[in-house]
């Protein structure tokens, strides 16, 4: 029970890796507060998590005896991140964890000067701004109380690149860059920023994942030969669970990481040391 | 002002199987190992009792080792 | 800025449903219906947000059980508002509220006797208890009493959900049971470290009054009508989580015990402790069974000499002595010392300076089965007079020259003993129960007592912490102190009883600091033994010199270390290279009683720990009834185990009555050290202070009585009190004042000086019309005046060249008082750790660098302005 009496904002949370955590750190005795889109976006070309998503996480935690907040917000949207995190705040008192990870892996696939004007400010915007928006909102309360864990989810496209997956890329590259910058900004305060990156994850229908084949088909690679042709750059031989991701997210989140602010940990069976 | 030094206290004079004396405040228990050997008086005539049996100091034990 | 909240759980009859339609409130599912009572006490313990306040409620459910949790800020809805908590708008009805709690009765923000560790708050329920409020606030104060020391203490009290909460006093020194049952009096000043929260509970129901702590100790006490049916506590992190649930318990328990007690009993006749808790206790102040080995030190001796007889011993200057040649040696003035008579039980003075004699003659003393009483060369005539006799001395060795003359005493030099032929030396007899050594300290009534010290006091001192500190063959000692000063016993058999090499430092080494530093240097100490303020000197000079020290052990003893001194030792020695080292310990009990090693952290801490019992040594903590205290509480220091001494040389009286019966051995004795002190949960001491009069200066121990009773023997002098002004490092002024009737001031100093040894003589005496008295019909010793200085004659002198001038203000400053050319150093107070700080400030200054000894020899300021003038001109 290493989260025991802890609240834990997560964002994009209805599914794949946002609903692992969720009910990882439910199983640690956190309460939660779930936080998602919950419906599609136009610029988006694939289904977001959806409000019924949502509600399963939502379940699958209070099962496991977490008390549950489960908020429909846009992280583009100010007003709405300050809603929900005073409702949070309302019905907890406090907030201890934030996991920022909405994120979107499309629309991709083209080449740097290919990419529309719109394009860019929405990979950004959500990716990497949506980010900023959540800490914007939850630092206040942490500062005050003097402790607190941040975890961006960012992935190895925020340490290497990617051919035709500049916007992606780019905002994740940033992410790493905002972990280390609030990282310096709330270390005399006892509230510590770090970063994941997870590499390939497989989609678990469980999870109702679906990012890998997202950004499969952003890297023209054919979607359905995609997990093999990931495995190939896996020095391990196999795709990470989105447990995996959650496991890590964990350990930052709670006291054993005491003195750890402003890393990065690489979640990608070693595809980073070659 | 602790018991062992007060003028207006009530005493027993206690002695060990070394024939050790000790002062003693007759409200507490008396430990093992040790007998009333002078009962209830005054501070001042306690003491006079130890000053004027407990001649040699030297442990009955050590006493009996060199010989007397 | 944080919402202190209170908190009701109220069970719904008939489940959810029956809660009115319209009532917002979040929900919640529970796992089963047994666990909705858990699930709703922990939603009662949420904190509550600024911006969310004032109320939040929350739905459990699970079947057909609900539990509606409302909490709301305490400072602005009324407990009785919360069981209308159905209700919408509380921001719009007008709530009276009590003032806050912190408004009326204001928290402490430390706790004395608490030693907390920082993030260890302690909640906890505990049994019910039988009686009722009043019981339980009595209980409350005794045990708040004993463990503040004090005869009245200050808590909170709110009596009920609503009420204003209000500071009150209680009295528990002689009092009966029945006056402690009174209620406690209302006051307004001050803080409380405890507060007593008194509501009623009925039915199902749960009202919780606060979430946070209000106070450091936080006793929620619930009634059902007249009984107390549950006590909820709470502790901060400022009380250790093992002394919260001591003093939950024992508050309690004597609840319970003065429900059932007769009402005239005296309320200091209840104990604290249990049986159960009392042992408890003594274990953890007992450091373990004594290890056992060799008890007589001759033979201890003899066994490392046969098997290292090459190994050096000791080393005098450039001579050196194998410890087959210190066997040889001392085995042939052992056969002198027997030829002269000195045979078991047999006293003999040693009255030497720190030289291969006296260590050689110590061995001598006790390889005859005799008994050594050391003496300090440099203490008056009177002093070794007086020794001399109440040791019932026969055989002194030392300088015949100088040794005052006692009557039918012999005085024999140490070269004149090893003329004998050694012959075989008779086996050594089996005792340690015999006394190895005889050490004065001072007395309180006017003349110094001897402390008798048998052998395997001595053994188990080494055995104790020669593993710990792994002693052995590669070390090299020094020997610094004093033979009359028992820190030396350590410094002597601690090294020779462990195979190391002891090297025996000279007299101007000794007061150079400079030289001393060389000399660890040189001869690559490894194991050095010091006072605090010695060695706040050395780190001063090895700032400066930075040399290549071999010191791996530095132990400290004879006066309370600061340990913030340390600091620029930490920076250049590690504490894993140079292991520090505090011992706390009496000449009573054999040199050391506990031990600790000093780590950086200590330092930022300002810890005033002295570490747990040796192995084979004992503490507790007593109050003034000689009772067992538990952790926290501060009392008497009280000594038992392998060091407690055999008593004082012919002080029956005086023995009985500090070496008293206790201890965990039948028929055992325990010192009373006069000490302050308290323990830690861990078993670890604090040292605090003395109880009396006594101080510690430069390590030397001081009963300011014994200099008060050798002012008022003189004729002439109708009154005397001694007061001490403690300085930086350990030193301090010791002023003396009299009321004088024929006699005059110079007199009563000379006779300090011809009585007393040099460290106590008084550095003023002040004559006074009367002696200030408090209420008591005591001195007041605050109320004494500032002393006289000596008025400075007339500043006619040559002396207003600028040499002179720098000269006279760094005496100055160091003497704390005006100099004149005639001011001689010594007399005006100046002590030898002042001169160490005069010549320091001379080369701060850019003044040249003196020799120590010079500085002996040319003390009045004339002298030295000319000595100083002669180096900068040669």
């Amino acid at each position: 029970m290493r989260l025991e009496g802890r609240t834990v904002l997560i964002t994009g949370a209805a599914r794949g890796i946002g609903r692992a955590c969720a009910t990882r750190f439910a199983a640690e005795g956190a309460d939660l507060v779930l936080l998602d889109i919950g419906h599609d976006l136009p610029g988006v070309g694939y289904p977001l998590g959806s409000a019924d998503q949502l509600k399963q996480t939502g379940a699958l935690c209070e099962r496991a005896g977490a008390a549950v907040l489960t908020v429909l917000a846009d992280v583009r949207d100010t007003a709405a991140v300050g809603s929900a995190v005073d409702t949070a705040l309302e019905r907890f008192g406090t907030l201890d964890v934030l996991v920022n990870n909405a994120g979107i892996a499309a629309p991709s696939g083209k080449a740097v000067h290919e990419v529309t004007e719109d394009e860019w400010a929405l990979m950004l915007d959500i990716d990497l701004s949506g980010a900023w928006r959540m800490i914007a909102a939850v630092a206040p309360e942490m500062l005050r109380e003097r402790r607190g864990s941040i975890v961006n989810v960012a992935s190895t496209a925020g340490t290497v690149g990617y051919r035709h997956f500049a916007g992606y890329v780019a905002a994740k590259h940033g992410l790493i860059g905002l972990t280390r910058a609030a990282a310096l900004d709330y270390a005399p305060f006892g509230v510590r920023v770090n970063a994941v990156c997870p590499g390939s994850v497989r989609d678990d229908p469980h999870l109702d994942g679906r990012m890998l084949s997202e950004i499969a088909r952003s890297l023209d690679v054919p979607v359905g030969e995609h997990e093999q042709i990931f495995l190939r750059d896996q020095p391990m031989n196999a795709l990470l669970e989105a447990a995996d991701v959650a496991g890590a997210a964990l350990w930052l989140a709670g006291d054993d990481s005491r003195q750890v602010t402003g890393t990065v940990t690489a979640v990608d069976g070693g595809f980073g040391a070659r | 002002m602790n018991p062992f030094d007060d003028p207006d206290g009530e005493f027993f004079v206690l002695i060990n199987d070394e024939g050790q004396y000790s002062l003693w405040p007759t409200f507490a228990d008396v430990p093992a190992g040790w007998e009333i050997v002078h009962d209830r008086d005054t501070r001042e005539a306690s003491l006079a009792y130890i000053e004027e049996n407990w001649t040699d100091m030297r442990p009955k034990s050590l006493i009996e080792a060199m010989g007397g | 800025m944080t919402v202190e909240t209170h908190s009701l759980i109220v069970r719904l009859p008939g489940g959810a449903d029956r809660l009115p339609p319209g009532v917002l409130c979040w929900r919640r599912t529970a796992a089963s219906p047994e666990s909705v009572r858990a699930v709703a006490r922990r939603e009662a313990a949420r904190p509550m947000h600024p911006a969310a306040a004032p109320v939040r409620r929350v739905l459990v459910t699970a079947g057909d059980v609900a539990d509606l949790v409302i909490v709301a800020d305490r400072n602005a809805v009324s407990r009785s508002r919360l069981e209308q908590g159905f209700e919408q708008d509380f921001e719009q009805n007008l709530d009276v509220v009590a003032a806050p709690w912190a408004a009326t009765a204001p928290a402490a923000t430390a706790v004395s006797w608490g030693q907390g560790v920082p993030g260890q708050a302690r909640s906890f329920e505990t049994v019910p208890v039988t009686g009722g409020e009043r019981e339980f606030l009595a209980a409350a104060a005794l045990v708040l009493a004993c463990y503040e020391a004090r005869d009245r203490v200050t808590f909170a009290v709110v009596p009920g959900a609503d009420a204003e909460a209000r500071l009150v006093t209680a009295e528990v020194s002689g009092r009966t049971v029945a006056d402690l049952l009174a209620p406690p009096v209302v006051t307004t000043a001050g803080e409380a470290v405890l507060g007593v929260v008194v509501t009623s509970c009925d039915g199902p129901d749960e009202y919780v009054a606060h979430h946070r702590p209000p106070y450091p100790v936080t006793a929620h006490v619930e009634l059902g009508g007249a009984t107390i049916v549950r006590v909820r506590w709470s502790f901060t992190d400022l009380v250790h989580p093992a002394t919260a649930r001591r003093f939950a318990d024992q508050v309690s328990r004597l609840a319970g015990r003065l429900g059932q007690v007769a009402p005239d009993l005296d309320a200091g006749r209840l104990d604290l402790l249990t049986s159960a808790e009392t042992a408890e206790v003594l274990r953890l102040g007992d450091g373990g069974a004594r290890p056992p080995g060799e008890q007589v030190v001759a033979r201890r001796f003899r066994e490392i000499a046969v098997r290292r007889p090459g190994a050096v011993a000791l080393c005098d200057g450039t001579e050196q002595w194998t410890y087959a040649r210190l066997d040889r040696e001392s085995g042939a003035m052992a056969a002198g010392l027997r030829a002269y008579g000195v045979g078991p039980g047999v006293p003999v003075g040693i009255c030497l300076d720190v030289g291969a004699a006296l260590v050689v003659s110590q061995l001598a003393v006790l390889k005859a089965g005799g008994t050594y009483v050391p003496m300090d060369p440099g203490h008056p005539a009177d002093r070794l007079r007086y020794l001399a006799d109440d040791a019932r001395l026969r055989l002194v060795i030392g300088s015949a020259a100088t040794f005052p003359d006692a009557g039918a005493m012999t005085v024999v030099e140490p070269a004149e003993l090893g003329r004998e032929p050694a012959g075989p030396e008779p086996p050594a007899a089996d005792d340690g129960a015999r006394a190895a050594y005889v050490i004065y300290t001072s007395g309180s009534t006017g003349r110094p007592k001897g402390v008798v010290v048998p052998q395997r006091n001595v053994c188990a001192l080494v055995d104790a912490v020669r593993d710990d500190l792994r002693l052995g063959p590669d070390d090299t000692w020094t020997l610094f102190h004093s033979s009359a000063f028992d820190f030396s016993v350590w410094e002597i058999w601690g090294c020779l009883l462990t195979g190391g090499r002891l090297v025996l430092v000279p007299y101007w080494t000794r007061r150079d600091s400079d030289e001393f530093y060389d000399l660890l240097v040189r001869e690559r100490v490894t194991v050095l033994n010091q006072t605090p303020s010695a060695f706040a000197q050395l780190v001063r000079t090895d700032e400066r010199r930075r040399g290549e020290l071999a010191l791996r052990l530095v132990v400290f003893g004879g006066e309370a270390l600061n340990v913030r001194m340390l600091a620029p030792w930490f920076a250049r020695h590690p504490s894993a290279t140079c292991r520090i080292v505090n011992m706390f310990g009496i000449t009573e009990t054999t040199v050391h009683v506990t031990s600790e090693t000093v780590t950086p952290s200590a330092v930022s801490s300002g810890s005033r720990s002295v570490g747990r019992a040796l192995p084979g040594w004992s503490v507790s903590v007593r109050d003034a009834h000689g009772r067992v205290l538990p952790p926290g509480v501060p009392g008497e220091i009280v000594v038992g185990g392998a060091g407690v001494a055999t008593g004082y040389r012919g002080r029956p009286g005086l023995t009985a009555q500090r070496f008293v019966a206790g201890g965990t051995t039948a028929g055992d004795r325990v010192y009373r050290s006069g000490d302050l002190g308290r323990l830690h949960p861990d078993g670890r001491l604090d040292h605090l202070g003395r109880l009396d009069h006594q101080v510690k200066v430069r390590g030397h121990r001081i009963e300011l009585d014994e200099i008060r009773s050798v002012i008022l023997d003189l004729p002439g002098v109708r009154e005397a009190a001694v007061r001490f002004r403690a300085g930086d490092d350990g030193d301090g002024r010791i002023e003396a004042y009299a009321v004088l009737e024929g006699a005059t001031t110079e007199q009563v100093l000379e006779a300090c000086r011809r009585i007393l040894p040099g460290y106590m003589v008084p550095s003023s005496v002040t004559a006074l019309a009367g002696l200030p008295m408090t209420a008591n019909g005591k001195v007041d010793m605050s109320a004494l005046p500032d002393p006289a200085v000596a008025p400075a004659p007339a500043a006619s002198q040559e002396g207003d060249d600028a040499l002179a001038g720098r000269l006279s203000a760094i005496w100055a400053e160091v003497l704390k008082a005006d100099v004149a050319m005639t001011t001689n150093f010594f007399t005006a107070g100046g002590t030898s750790l002042g001169v160490v700080r005069v010549l320091a400030r001379m080369q701060e200054r850019g003044l040249p660098k003196v020799p120590v000894r010079q500085f002996y020899r040319n003390s009045t300021l004339a002298q030295f302005v000319d000595l100083v003038r002669t180096t900068i001109d040669g």
